[in-house]
């Protein structure tokens, strides 16, 4: 009943609008690509300002813009953070198309801002719980071993927390590290660290744009509650050859892009590799000689502009991460494949259509001689096809809609024994298969000048399919029997609507009031035991004997700039409400299990806070200070007595200072500032002797804290000058991380006293203290 | 599977450098809970079960031991009452001649005490069936390398079972002393990776040159036990390793309560839980001379 109310206020939406606009003999369109004129990228996020009629709009993901409007004469202003603004008077009596180019502002920094430019799109835009970050705010900041990371400065934004010290994996607004979709240019990223999680799966040079949406998904994506990390490669330079790269202690990396054979067609490819491995080598010591340890990624993107309306991407991303030694060998990786074709139906309907593929495997092998040795791999891959409709019906309304369907197929592994006199049998983990399709429609209206009011409605068919074997299960969580599904043989089918709703008020012009509502749905997720994700871990779907797992999310924000737009403040309050929430059993045993499904336990969680920011992104110093109060808590039959729970990622207090300060052309000073109250952890209460050795008898789940975490970086970013012109310019980049070296927990471990026989301690691991680096990065 | 666990921690030591530091943590207490420490299996001999308290986590002393308990052995067929130790208080023996059958249930009570110190007289049962075991046709030892150490795998010679779930412990001795005495030296496995297979010439455990003890020299006489246990036993080792062993945010799981069969049946509302493990499982054993080639 619930969903036609939505249609009908949609369609209500949509009918209302020929009665208040102006009929389409007096409208015209005004649309175009906005790109950056040093390299010919388009520009995302770009806001497009008619300042006469106060009508605004943005540049979509693709760079391209639409804005329907009466004739006349009107000044058009195009906005965007790192860029001079451009303003361009224009008599629209006819369909319009102006393509525009913007330069950076970074060479002009001595001249102080404009104060006609309206840099409020975070006042005025019909969107909150979101966060975009600018690749060239990333380059400047400190980094671990001086690899500057996407995924942490993801960590470094209000409402989100790191999993663990040098991980890459991330909770947003106390959900799972399950719960973040990762996209990159459409596909889905699985597993996005390397290295243990010390670096995340995104090199820095092939990336141009990220946005991170903690509450108000799109209705464009689903299947994950509490985050969607849309992240977009660079296009390729369509003006002249160009590349960048860098070196550094850890890894180098090169990027080259540039035209083919003209600006309609260019290309980018990213390579990076680490080289420890390189260094052991020279090692006497047999143990560490012969190891091999390093992890490569690659990202490759060709585009072509077919002509005015169409356009088509091809984009892949290879990683792999490699650990040997003489006696085991165990590898991970992802990779991604998708072809996009942009077409525009007319000026005011853009459509996308992709194919996307992405997979994401590991093995782990032993090798030692004159024993049986083993060969586990395990992988899961996707392929979907996604159509998207932007449709810019009138200065007031666009509606956006689509189609997708995905098939996921999920291959826990097989183990092989091979070598050895004993013939083992091989053991096969059973396929995980799921078809999905969804549609969508969302539509977003200016009711008046000051109110804007969004609506969206998802719906999902999630179906578990066969080849596959299930098991049924008794109360007791004991496999009773089983079934065996043929290829395609459908064995559980779920629909679920994710609706979704936004309003925004503008009090004044600098001023906002905005309230969303989001129900998410997630059918794939991590079997983990761990609390920072590990190589290991793998994904299961939902089906006979597991449920899509539901958030409800509700926020409400103010949101108020100052001194001209030069300061953006902002204060959240978010509320999340989740069912079929799923953990595992006490010690459960998630690897090489037939019966994963018995290891699982069911029941809701929630998670509350506020978020406060306040950012400063143009002149000398930028960045933002953000301090959020978060919890989150579960309940869970069959865990902790059925009683509540702090749930991992209950961090109460987290505070972040990010800053970054252009001394002059060639100086500039980054420094990180992270305090965080210690995660929820169980501690013994008591101890008992059992088989000659003492144990732990543990308190209830989470009754503990560990300590606060917090540390300091800073870095220095140094462009030397050349009096000579030189093929390149290069800069220096110095890191600290951990500057005054606290010692943060890593684990807290219950030992015995090597020295004295009963008696027992608490022993913390703490990972980096003081590292610093230097990385040399180059452009031509 | 027992190799899988050796692979991911050798893997691990090569990569992990990290630091430790001791901190000191305020625990909160509880009162002492019972904790059951023992087994039957089918040899003829004096079996023992211990039974002591749970003591403050950072009580740096041996554990208090329940003494004075009654304790009797039922399997199905007749009950026999276990004495205490004279010497060795908490310690409670069977005769030497007992033995235990398999295919019978196991059922030990504990009366005639009180824990927690409450005043109210406590009762604890468990039950545990004694699962049969193969035969070992022939062990051998040799010397190999693992991970870049000195090792002395010892080779199995056995019949898996088909179409039956095993389960074993073993343990291995050196010239008839235990070198695998405490739990977390103890070797599990299933037979889930080989159920019906003939283990031909199969590691199935090491010596290993990090242990003194456990450095062979030749004419050393060697001897495997290979019990047939539970599953829920065989769990329940499991899960004393893994919280004995320490855990990281990488590859670790949450910390949580060892499981156990025993249950507190008197008083009906007890607050507390007993602890520990009453298991009853077959032997095997087989012998062989270690010769260095």
């Amino acid at each position: 009943m619930y969903i036609y109310k939505i249609i009908i206020i949609l369609f209500l939406l949509f009918f209302l609008t020929p009665a208040r606009a102006i009929t389409s003999s007096e409208r015209v369109s005004l649309s175009g690509n906005v790109k950056d004129e040093a390299n010919g990228e388009a520009l995302i996020g770009v806001t497009i300002l008619i300042k006469e009629l106060k009508i605004g709009a943005s540049t979509n993901n693709y760079g391209y813009y639409s804005i329907s409007l009466p004739k006349g004469t009107y000044t058009v202003e195009y906005s965007y953070v790192g860029y001079q603004t451009v303003s361009k008077s224009v008599n629209f009596n006819t369909l319009t198309k102006l393509d525009i180019e913007l330069k950076t502002a970074a060479t002009e920094m001595q001249e102080v801002v404009v104060s006609s430019q309206r840099r409020d799109a975070n006042i005025t835009e019909n969107t909150m719980s979101a966060q975009r970050v600018s690749i060239n705010t990333i380059r400047k900041m400190p980094a671990l071993m001086g690899e500057v990371d996407l995924l942490k400065a993801v960590q470094l934004l209000p409402g989100v927390v790191s999993a663990g010290e040098g991980t890459s994996s991330f909770s947003v607004r106390g959900g799972g590290i399950d719960q973040n979709l990762i996209i990159l240019d459409e596909a889905i990223v699985y597993n996005a660290s390397h290295m243990m999680g010390f670096f995340s799966v995104f090199n820095n040079d092939a990336i141009k744009n990220m946005t991170l949406y903690k509450g108000d998904i799109p209705a464009t994506y689903d299947g994950r509650l509490s985050s969607l990390l849309e992240v977009q490669m660079k296009d390729g330079n369509s003006k002249k050859f160009s590349g960048s790269g860098g070196i550094g202690l850890i890894s180098s990396r090169l990027t080259l892009e540039g035209p083919i054979f003209s600006d309609k067609t260019s290309f980018i490819i990213s390579a990076r590799r680490t080289y420890a491995d390189l260094f052991l080598k020279l090692s006497s010591d047999e143990k560490i000689k012969n190891n091999q340890l390093y992890f490569y990624d690659l990202n490759a993107k060709l585009n072509h502009r077919i002509d005015d309306n169409n356009r088509i991407f091809i984009s892949a991303y290879l990683g792999q991460d490699v650990f040997k030694n003489k006696d085991a060998g165990f590898n991970f990786g992802n990779s991604t494949l998708t072809g996009r074709w942009n077409h525009l139906f007319s000026q005011s309907l853009f459509s996308n259509f992709s194919v996307n593929y992405s997979s994401y495997n590991y093995g782990l092998s032993s090798n030692l001689s004159n024993e049986s040795n083993f060969d586990w791999k395990y992988k899961m891959q996707d392929i979907s096809l996604k159509a998207d409709f932007t449709y810019f019906i009138s200065p007031q309304n666009t509606m956006k809609f689509g189609y997708t369907t995905t098939l996921h197929n999920l291959k826990p592994g097989t183990i092989t024994s091979t070598g050895g006199t004993t013939s083992y049998n091989t053991y096969t983990l059973p396929d995980n298969n799921a078809f999905e399709q969804a549609i969508y429609l969302s539509d977003e209206y200016q009711l008046s000048k000051r109110f804007s009011v969004k609506a969206g409605l998802r719906l999902t068919g999630f179906s578990s399919i066969g080849s596959g074997t299930v098991y049924r299960y008794d109360n007791n969580y004991n496999a009773i029997d089983s079934t065996v599904y043929k290829a395609g043989e459908v064995i559980k089918t779920y629909y679920r609507l994710s609706p979704r709703m936004g309003i925004s008020y503008q009090l004044d012009d600098k001023s906002s009031v905005k309230a969303n509502y989001a129900r998410t749905n997630q059918f794939l997720q991590m079997a983990s035991n761990s609390t920072a994700g590990t190589p290991l871990d793998l994904w299961f779907t939902a089906g006979k004997n597991v449920k899509p797992q539901t958030c409800d999310q509700y926020a409400v924000g103010y949101f108020r700039n100052f001194f001209n737009n030069a300061l953006e403040a902002s204060a959240e309050i978010f509320y999340k409400d989740m069912r079929n929430t799923i953990d595992f059993r006490d010690h459960a045993q998630l690897l090489l299990n037939q019966k994963l499904d018995g290891e699982l336990r069911f029941g809701k969680s929630r998670a509350y806070g506020i978020e406060m920011q306040v950012q400063k992104n143009i002149e000398k110093l930028t960045g933002w200070i953000s301090y959020t109060y978060s919890r989150a808590e579960r309940t869970i039959q069959g865990v902790n007595n059925n009683e509540t729970y702090l749930a991992p990622y209950d961090r109460p207090n987290s505070f972040y200072i990010v800053g970054n300060y252009e001394l002059n052309e060639h100086l500039s000073f980054g420094a990180n500032f992270i305090y965080a109250t210690g995660q929820p952890v169980t501690y013994p209460i008591a101890r008992m002797e059992i088989g000659g050795i003492i144990v732990p008898v543990y308190s209830k789940r989470n009754e503990y804290r560990m300590p606060d975490y917090h540390r300091l970086d800073v870095s220095l970013t140094w462009k030397p000058l050349s009096k000579k012109k030189r093929l390149w310019t290069g800069e220096w980049n110095f890191s600290v991380y951990n500057v005054y070296g606290h010692k943060n927990a890593w684990a807290i471990n219950f030992v015995d006293d090597p020295e004295n026989a009963y008696k027992t301690k608490a022993e913390m691991t703490y990972l980096f203290t003081f590292v610093p680096s230097i990385t040399y990065n180059f452009k031509f | 599977m027992q190799i899988k666990h050796i692979i991911l921690s050798g893997l691990l030591a090569t990569l992990f450098v990290s630091c430790t530091t001791d901190i000191a943590i305020d625990l909160n207490t509880v009162a002492p809970e019972l904790v059951v420490d023992g087994a039957i299996s089918t040899d003829t001999i004096v079996h023992t079960i211990y039974l002591k308290k749970t003591s403050n986590y950072f009580s740096n002393e041996a554990a208090n031991v329940v003494s004075g308990a009654t304790v009797t052995l039922n399997d199905g067929i007749s009950t026999v009452t276990l004495q205490e130790d004279v010497s060795v208080k908490g310690a409670y023996h069977t005769a030497a001649t007992y033995f235990g059958v398999v295919g019978r249930t196991y059922t030990l009570t504990i009366d005639n005490v009180d824990v927690n110190g409450d005043g109210e007289k406590e009762r604890y049962t468990a039950s545990c069936p004694l699962n049969a075991v193969p035969a070992i046709d022939a062990i051998a030892v040799v010397k190999g390398q693992l991970f870049y150490h000195d090792v002395w795998p010892v080779k199995l010679w056995m019949q898996d079972p088909p179409n039956v779930s095993n389960y074993y412990l073993i343990r291995e001795y050196r010239n008839n002393v235990c070198v695998s005495d405490s739990i977390d030296e103890w070797g599990i496995t299933s037979d889930e990776f080989f159920d019906g297979v003939y283990l031909n010439n199969e590691t199935i455990m090491y010596f290993s040159s990090h242990k003194q003890d456990e450095m062979l020299v030749n004419g050393d006489k060697i001897s495997l036990e290979v019990c047939g246990i539970t599953k829920d036993y065989l769990n329940f080792i499991q899960e004393v390793k893994d919280e004995y062993r320490g855990r990281n945010p990488l590859f670790g799981g949450q910390p949580a309560n060892i499981r156990t069969n025993i249950r507190q049946v008197l008083p009906t509302n007890a607050t507390g839980s007993p602890r520990g493990y009453f298991a009853a499982y077959a032997t095997s054993w087989a012998k062989t001379v270690y010769r260095t080639q």
